[in-house]
């Protein structure tokens, strides 16, 4: 996961500055730098100190990899340079295998029952090193100047209508490799064996003609959707919208076979002196009512059943889909994580 | 070999005129001496020759052929810079071979000229050298040799030596002097140096303001000089400003002698020109006093004043005598048998045959 | 004894060194020999296997790919400057000055903002695309950017103002009479500055190259935001082994390559420029 590679710098000097502001009641939580993080201060953070006394600061974070880069630094100099950090599935699976993440007592989170099926991240032992925060869709973005119709299959992707003008992620977590798996191979399970994912990532590599952005950074991509320098591409379904309530000509549209869903959890860093404050946070957050207010302000995708919520349809429907969602397949990124990462890297840069 | 005529050339930088109506023949073989001081036009006009510079009017000839809309590079000169301009990258023979690569001389040739100029400028074997070893006097050479190289029709040199020091200067004079002669080639040399142009030139001509004030040889422009600003420039010289009237000289009350003896038609208010060398210092009792009003004493003297300053130069002895507030120099030889000191009452007198009156300063 | 304070000096900056330097580069070269997790991080374990990837053919010819770029980016940036500062010489005082204070504010500008101003210069909403097709010279105006030639661009910018600033006293104070000198044996002024003037600064320029060709190496920015993938350098791929995947042995392995392969495209240049000038 790619969000917000903007504030690096910036947020490790917050991460260093942020250790020594160390008030009695209060904890570090970390969120990915920029709309994300400042929303879930401004909006969400007070309620919880509201309810708890505890207060928050809040830090950027850089992207996922780069954060956990700096963590495990930390961790090598036993420092916790946040106690809560929201990180992606990749980043918490690795970052558990590497020590980096403390164990937390279930039973210190009662409210972890409502989540859906699946979102608390059990070790051996039956102890928590990540819970679930959030979801949030990849979607098939299009510019509605140049692209009246909205697409309805990740396959028009393939077509030859965008003018050459597709903005596609760098990166390939970003949920293509799954949503062409099932688009055109019936299924992931062709991405269980590496000829099988050859054969998806010389699919993706018959778009290399269509593609005039390969893109790193959120900003660039969003920029040239919105001057309709690119007419379509895949992008955060959330920030889509913020982009189309503003008045932009953008649509984001959930193809037949689904948006791509990808998890966010919360973790607390292994060196963290506040354990129970944060255990707090987490209960907090994972409440239906916290789930339906994020879902409002944030534009996430809720991880608590919808029955559970109070959401209209149309709240509902702007952050999401009934239709089956395309999943994100960790387990297969962590295992070919490295002959992936460079055989997507070949395709596109060669 | 090259005969160049310079008519009616005029430049302007700016509101600044540094040629102003400048006409001159220079007759093949010759040198000539540019000479005055800094901002006088003399190194401006070395550049129109060159083709450096355009003039904004007036014309080149070069025998007989006009040089006005050739440019620098097709002129077939040959210059050297005040800065030597030496090409810092070659070694010593590939800069006296540039001109001939570039006219496309072939390999063996150029080969052959190179050695000949080495040898001709007492470089021989100076030829791998980088052209930044070398002493001052070596690189004069380099550039001199390269400027020969192509055998030009004219020789042009830029105060080439100023930058030396006063006994190289003196030699390389000499060598110059000497493969000029040599070679024959018409060379045009500007200068500062008074001294240098004397030692140097068949011919001087004295710039001022971007004027022509004087083009003559050696010793006409030393012993005729046509101006206050030649006489004056080059060498020491002493002038009056004398009257002639009903026959006689005069300087303020002093009477020099009558104007048939000293042997001048000019009448009215005339500046005379007396070098000091041609001063001779009399015995004050001599001209015992009866000088004044009247016409020379008996001794010859024709003016009489103390002696306020002496100096010894090498051979020679410097002495400014005060006239009613006007120094007059006066040099001699030291083992001259009239001695005198500081303070002293002299008289002097000299010979006519070597005075000289300004033309066109009457009043 | 009076050697006291400066030899003191020398240790501190040698020990500055040290700690600022060599015991990263250290670090790196001992990383670059570990095991990649992909669960975690590393194992400290010996390994070759991150230095066989590099001769896996892709980052061999990604390297090509970048010593060609960077060496023609580095070649652009020194001839324009020298170039540009050959024309701003000629200028009138003032003019001059004009000129190296646009130079002087030019060099102010971070990478990012030099890159962002030509991606929306290049882009077809806002920039020459659409001046060209707005004027008509162009039916179907489309972004310049990302393109090989846009990355070019943007070297050459980052480039530019040092390498001119750097050139310009020279080449504002140097001997115009060397050149006039070349003219009145033979040269047309227009192969003066090929014959003479080039010839003459070529060993300043040689250096200029050679330094711009090691400072480019490095920019990460302008490939990644003007070029297109197959334009991205060695740079790129190490940090994204690093920092995008975490993959710290393989980024080190590269990185301690691409030390290795400048170190001896200097060393070669050195030697070379040594035989000349002998």
């Amino acid at each position: 996961m790619i969000r917000h590679i903007r504030i690096t710098a910036l947020s490790l000097l917050f991460a260093v500055s942020a250790t020594t502001v160390q008030a009695a009641e209060s904890i570090n939580v970390s969120a990915w730098g920029g709309f994300f993080e400042e929303t879930l201060a401004a909006e969400i953070y007070p309620g919880f100190t509201e309810e708890t006394g505890i207060e928050v600061n809040s830090i950027a974070q850089p992207t996922s990899s780069a954060w956990m880069t700096q963590l495990m630094a930390a961790a090598r100099a036993k420092k916790a340079p946040t106690d809560i950090s929201l990180v992606a599935d990749e980043v918490l699976y690795r970052g558990n295998a590497a020590g980096l993440w403390a164990k937390l007592d279930t039973s210190k989170l009662p409210n972890t029952k409502e989540l859906k099926e699946g979102y608390v991240k059990l070790d051996d032992d039956g102890k928590a090193f990540g819970v679930g925060a959030l979801a949030f869709y990849t979607t098939f973005v299009t510019n509605t100047d140049y692209s009246k119709e909205a697409p309805t299959s990740w396959a028009e992707l393939w077509e030859d209508k965008w003018d050459k003008k597709l903005g596609i992620v760098t990166n390939p977590n970003s949920g293509l490799i799954e949503a062409t798996a099932k688009t055109f191979f019936g299924g992931y399970e062709v991405m269980q064996t590496r000829e099988g994912l050859e054969k998806v990532i010389a699919k993706i590599a018959e778009l290399k003609p269509q593609v005039s952005l390969w893109y790193r950074d959120e900003g660039q991509f969003q920029q040239a959707l919105e001057a309709g320098e690119l007419n379509a591409g895949l992008y955060y379904h959330d920030v889509a919208m913020l982009s189309i309530w503003d008045g932009k000509p953008i649509a984001s549209n959930f193809p037949k076979e689904g948006g791509i869903v990808s998890d966010a959890s919360w973790v607390v860093t292994r060196d963290s002196k506040k354990i129970e404050s944060t255990e707090k946070f987490i209960n907090y957050m994972s409440k239906p009512e916290t789930q339906a207010l994020m879902a409002r302000k944030l534009g996430i995708f809720p991880i608590v059943p919808r029955d559970s919520m109070d959401l209209t349809d149309e709240e509902f429907s702007a952050v999401g889909s009934e239709i089956e969602a395309v999943k994100t397949q960790t387990e297969i990124h962590l295992r070919e994580g490295d002959w992936l990462e460079s055989k997507f890297q070949e395709m596109i840069a060669q | 070999m090259s005969e160049l005529v310079i008519s009616k050339v005029d430049k302007r930088f700016g509101k600044t005129v540094a040629l102003d109506d400048v006409s001159l023949r220079i007759k093949s073989g010759e040198f000539i001496c540019l000479l005055g001081s800094s901002g006088c036009g003399k190194t401006t006009l070395l550049r129109i020759i060159a083709g450096l510079e355009q003039s904004d009017s007036g014309e080149l000839q070069l025998d007989g052929e006009s040089l006005t809309r050739l440019a620098s590079h097709k002129r077939n000169i040959g210059m050297v810079f005040q800065s030597l301009a030496l090409f810092p990258h070659l070694n010593v023979s590939r800069n006296i071979a540039y001109g001939l690569k570039m006219r496309g001389v072939d390999a063996e040739t150029t080969k052959t000229r190179v050695e000949e100029l080495l040898k001709l400028t007492g470089l021989t074997g100076f030829g791998a050298r980088a052209v930044t070893s070398l002493s001052g006097g070596q690189k004069q050479r380099v550039a001199i040799a390269r400027a020969l190289a192509l055998e030009p029709r004219l020789f042009l040199m830029d105060e080439p030596f100023s930058a030396l020091d006063a006994g190289l200067r003196d030699h390389l004079q000499q060598e110059v002097k000497k493969l000029q002669k040599q070679l024959g080639v018409t060379t045009i040399f500007v200068t500062h140096d008074q001294s240098e142009a004397m030692a140097l030139a068949d011919r001087i001509v004295i710039l001022n303001n971007g004027k022509i004030e004087q083009a003559g040889s050696p010793k006409e422009v030393y012993q005729q000089p046509s101006s206050r600003f030649v006489a004056e420039f080059i060498g020491a010289n002493n002038l009056f400003d004398v009257t002639i009237e009903s026959g006689a000289v005069r300087f303020k009350e002093y009477n020099l002698g009558s104007s048939i003896v000293i042997g001048t038609d000019l009448r009215g208010t005339q500046t005379l020109t007396v070098r000091p060398e041609t001063i001779t210092l009399l015995p004050p009792g001599n001209s015992s006093g009866n000088s004044r009003g009247n016409s020379s004493g008996n001794s010859g003297a024709f003016l009489q004043g103390a002696v306020v300053m002496q100096r010894t130069i090498g051979a020679l002895i410097e002495h400014d005598i005060d006239i009613d507030g006007h120094l007059i120099k006066q040099t001699m030889l030291q083992n001259n048998d009239y001695e005198v000191s500081v303070g002293d009452t002299v008289g002097l007198s000299w010979d006519w045959s070597q005075a000289w009156f300004l033309p066109g300063e009457s009043g | 004894m009076n050697l006291f304070v400066p030899r003191v000096l020398g240790m501190t900056a040698f020990g500055i060194l040290c700690v600022f330097f060599l015991v990263p580069l250290a670090f790196m070269v001992v990383v670059s020999f570990y095991k990649a997790d992909p669960m975690a991080f590393y194992q400290e374990t010996f390994t070759w296997e991150n230095y066989q990837k590099f001769f896996s053919g892709f980052y061999l010819n990604v390297t090509l790919r970048t010593l060609w770029t960077t060496a023609l980016g580095a070649v652009l940036v020194v001839i324009l400057a020298f170039t540009a500062m050959l024309a701003i010489a000629e200028l009138s005082r003032k003019w001059q000055l004009f000129w190296i204070l646009v130079l002087l504010s030019l060099m102010c500008l971070s990478e990012v903002i030099v890159g962002f101003s030509w991606l929306i210069l290049l882009s077809e909403s806002a920039g020459i695309p659409r001046l060209l097709g707005a004027l008509g010279f162009w039916d179907n105006p489309r972004s310049l950017s990302p393109s090989f030639g846009a990355m070019m661009i943007g070297l050459v910018m980052l480039g530019f103002s040092v390498v001119s600033l750097i050139l310009y006293p020279q080449v504002a104070g140097r001997d115009k009479s060397i050149e006039e000198a070349a003219q009145t044996l033979g040269t047309a002024p227009h192969l003066v500055t090929l014959y003479v003037t080039l010839p003459i600064f070529m060993q300043t320029l040689i250096a200029l190259t050679l330094t711009m060709f090691v400072y480019l190496l490095g920019v990460f920015v302008m490939p990644i935001m003007l070029g297109r993938p197959r334009d991205w350098t060695m740079t790129v791929m190490i940090s994204d082994k690093a920092l995008g995947d975490a993959n710290l042995p393989l980024g080190s392995a590269l990185a301690v390559i691409m030390l290795i392969i400048t170190g001896v495209i200097l060393l070669i240049s050195l030697l070379a420029s040594r035989k000349r000038t002998a």
